[in-house]
């Protein structure tokens, strides 16, 4: 079963979709669905100003005609599938438990910070601080997978503590700084500073050609990590959609690395990977 | 009841509940697997007193392991969760972990979680990494050819221990012929170990002694240096007797490889009889009875 709410009038700003998640809507109504308030500063404008309500509440929730003034999509979503065509705001799939989020577009700042389980694909580009933590956080995403076919901005995963981030193309500056722990990959090309304040966790990048350019606390090892990547590289080849942007970067070829510890200057356990 | 003209006696085998792990073991290639699988299964025939038993269930082909490296499927089996819990944690941590190029993993789906690499991290000293792939904890330890991969905890699982096929032959090669064809049977039933060497044994044991410090004793019906006395067992044609040992994942693993060693051993001339041993079926949960298990069809 499948509910699709349907974008027929655009949003005069920013609007939060906080708590329109497929486990929270299969409890109620049509038409309490429609009544269910939004909110847009103080005022708490119904959904169903905003969108048609069609189909029947279940684990699937579909957005249709989306645009990049809606946030908070999906946040907190313990359970079910979210889809969404066209862009989305910040906070997409913020704080998310369980399930699976697919955005047919791009996506904006804060995607997945705070997620803890389940999975978020963006199919365009994700804005700055994807999975990163707020400003008053210890730590950003703390479980979950988040696949990104286009680029992802600045600070990608910055203080991330656990779970995994895919990125198909280019990642801004800083990628991966003051990360925890958890694996972030990048297909692309990274920005500059990245790893930087790094304490444990893995960077993996995957684009052969020049080392990446790291901050100087950062010394390269001996020895490349080569069951953990072929443990790592055999669970993204057989958990991720073979035709995805992804999967097709990490699994163009058999896989050797080089591999740096750092950063020495914050705790120092964390590595950066370049498959070469 | 006769097999190719060997007697299959009315009797059964008496096994035993224990506790169960399956540990999978990689390697640079299968040589290295084995020799970590051979170490970490050593000195596990009985745990009467080796503290479990053990052995090297399966090679595993380099498509099918965790890794995509060849690798060995080990098997251990022991009396309690305790006494398993030390076992696996101080023979991954003295074979395995030892073992050039060696990496450990998780060979059960299901079962309650004994630490595996959990405590042998700390061996890595504040530098080992923790990884989650796939929703299961890994620990990266650093050592002198670069680091080694465990998971962080094996399944365990309630078992069979101590299926047992016994072989009463007209002469010692006969004897041992039939047990090593019926071991190369039993060992291509998965779930399955036979610990003994070779997965053999002669000195086959009954319960107690007139030492009262020995909990079992040689089986002085079946030694055929004592044939003659009364209570003796053999036939004055029966000249040597070998006995195969059974542990298994499941009683239905048990007792297909219990069939598929009785009908691999009737195949040698100069096997006289099968029989197994038991205690008189009120020690152990588990009774295969020789003839019922032969009915079943054969394990495909």
């Amino acid at each position: 079963m499948s509910l699709r709410l349907t974008l027929h009038r655009p949003p005069p700003g920013r609007i939060s979709l906080a708590g329109i998640v497929p486990n929270r809507l299969a409890a109620l109504a049509m038409a309490d669905i429609e009544r269910l308030p939004l909110a847009w500063g103080k005022e708490t404008p119904a959904l169903g100003e905003f969108f048609r309500v069609a189909g029947a509440p279940g684990p699937h929730l579909v957005f249709e005609g989306m645009d990049a003034r809606f946030c908070d999509v999906a946040r907190g979503m313990a359970a079910g599938e979210c889809e969404i065509h066209g862009a989305a705001g910040d906070f997409v799939a913020a704080d998310l438990l369980g399930g699976r989020v697919v955005v047919r577009g791009s996506v904006g700042a804060f995607a997945a910070s705070g997620m803890r389980g389940g999975e978020l694909h963006v199919q365009g580009d994700a804005g700055e601080r994807l999975g990163a933590a707020l400003p008053w956080q210890a730590a950003g995403m703390r479980g979950g997978r988040v696949i990104v076919d286009g680029s992802v901005g600045a600070r990608c995963g910055d203080k991330m503590r656990r779970g995994e981030i895919l990125v198909a193309g280019d990642a801004g500056d800083f990628c991966a700084a003051r990360m925890v722990a958890g694996t972030l990959a990048v297909a692309g090309r990274v920005g500059a500073h990245a790893g930087y304040g790094m304490r444990r966790g893995t960077l993996l990048l995957l684009l052969p050609g020049a080392a990446p350019a790291l901050v100087p606390t950062f010394v390269e090892t001996a020895f490349a990590a080569d069951v953990f990547l072929r443990l790592l590289r055999r669970h993204w080849l057989a958990t991720l959609d073979a035709g995805g942007a992804f999967a097709r970067r990490a699994g163009a070829a058999e896989w050797r690395a080089r591999r740096w510890l750092g950063d020495l200057a914050s705790d120092g356990r964390g590595e950066v990977i370049h498959i070469v | 009841m006769n097999l190719n003209g060997v007697f299959i006696e009315d009797t059964f085998a008496e096994a035993f509940g224990m506790k169960a792990a399956r540990v999978v073991v990689t390697a640079c290639d299968v040589v290295w697997a084995r020799h970590a699988g051979v170490a970490a299964t050593g000195f596990a025939t009985s745990v009467i007193a080796c503290g479990c038993e053990a052995g090297i269930e399966a090679e595993i082909d380099a498509a099918r392991t965790p890794d995509g490296r060849p690798g060995v499927a080990l098997l251990f089996f022991a009396v309690s969760t305790k006494e398993l819990t030390k076992q696996i944690e101080r023979r991954v941590g003295q074979c395995i972990l030892t073992c050039p190029s060696s990496a450990a993993y998780a060979g059960l789906a299901e079962g309650e979680p004994l630490p595996m690499g959990k405590a042998l991290r700390y061996f890595g000293d504040g530098f080992q990494i923790a990884k989650v792939i796939g929703g299961r904890r890994y620990w990266r330890v650093p050592v002198m050819d670069g680091e080694f991969l465990c998971e962080e905890t094996t399944p365990m699982v309630k078992a069979v221990g101590g299926g047992n096929l016994i072989f009463v032959a007209e002469n010692a090669a006969a004897a041992l012929a039939a047990s090593e064809r019926a071991v190369a049977a039993i060992r291509r039933v998965p779930g399955i170990i036979a610990p003994f060497p070779g997965g053999v044994v002669r000195s086959g044991s009954k319960v107690g002694s007139k030492y009262k410090a020995l909990p079992a004793s040689t089986n002085d019906a079946y030694c055929p240096g004592l044939r003659g006395r009364p209570a003796s067992m053999l036939t004055a044609e029966e000249n040597c007797v070998l006995e195969v040992v059974i542990d298994g994942l499941t009683a239905e693993a048990v007792a297909a490889a219990m069939a598929a060693g009785l009908r691999a051993a009737c195949e040698v001339a100069g096997l006289r009889r099968v029989t197994a041993g038991n205690y008189g079926g009120k020690l152990g949960q588990f009774h295969f009875k020789l003839r019922e298990i032969l009915e079943a069809p054969p394990c495909p």
